[in-house]
């Protein structure tokens, strides 16, 4: 895993292929909404720095610890919350660009996939 | 420095651009967080306001400026005033790493320590550098 953000609350961290998806899904983002990138940021930044992002156009909870950090452009950031060496953390599985307003169901496995890679490296 | 402010610190517009949707962010979820604490629903906003609940969902998620002005009426709607500072941006070069430190922060009304990684604020200092300074006096 790789560090992405450190903030006073907790440390956000990509997994193995975030990277790459991240990169796709921001490569279709349309050039007149660019500045949904920094939006997209900055919600991280938010989370990172309280721990939570409250309202549900910035974070939902999709069930079975699965969260998705959103932006209006459809960005998407899904992960899980869990402590790692002693910090609180959230861990993004991958990235997406979503055009419709419900979460794909395979976005969903595809992260809860990723979480149970990651317990079983961890030992968890 | 993180991958988040190595992608800010590109160019002098994106870091513009961040500050501006810190702020759009930071606006927004005080407002949720009130607005939880109150148990004040968006579409009691919207009421009160006399707008649509679209309206409310645009201004908080950002999709449309939310004014001075409607800031400080929600805020007034949910019982809370807003408090409007400057602070003087940091840079985070200046940023001391304190992994695993024990900081005390030095107020005359407040004494308190915290746990803390990070700290660019003057009035933060390590124990150990207190040690120091008392050593050396």
């Amino acid at each position: 895993m790789e560090e992405f953000h450190r903030g006073e609350k907790l440390t956000i961290w990509l997994t193995q292929g975030t990277r790459a998806s991240w990169d796709a899904a921001e490569a279709d983002v349309p050039g007149n909404r660019k500045s949904c990138l920094t939006q997209f940021r900055a919600r991280l930044a938010r989370l990172a720095a309280f721990g939570t992002l409250r309202s549900p156009d910035h974070m939902n909870n999709e069930g079975d610890g699965i969260y998705a950090v959103k932006a209006t452009c459809g960005l998407r950031a899904y992960g899980w919350f869990d402590q790692v060496n002693g910090r609180r953390s959230f861990i993004i599985s991958h990235c997406i660009l979503k055009r419709r307003q419900a979460a794909d169901p395979a976005d969903l496995e595809r992260a809860r996939n990723a979480r149970a890679q990651y317990k079983q490296r961890a030992n968890k | 420095m993180t991958q988040l402010t190595e992608w800010v610190n590109t160019s002098p517009e994106r870091q513009r651009e961040f500050a501006e949707e810190r702020l759009i962010v930071d606006a927004a979820e005080e407002i949720w967080t009130a607005m939880e604490h109150e148990g004040i629903s968006k579409s009691d906003v919207a009421r009160i306001l006399g707008k649509s609940k679209a309206y409310v969902t645009q201004v908080l998620s950002g999709s449309r400026n939310m004014t001075l002005r409607t800031f400080a009426t929600i805020a007034h709607i949910l019982g809370y005033e807003v408090e409007v500072s400057l602070k003087r941006r940091t840079s985070e070069a200046e940023w001391k790493p304190l992994t695993d430190a024990v900081v005390v922060q030095l107020r005359p009304s407040i004494l308190s320590a915290h746990d803390v990684n990070v700290c660019n604020d003057g009035r933060w200092q390590t124990i150990d550098s207190m040690v120091g300074k008392a050593k050396a006096a």
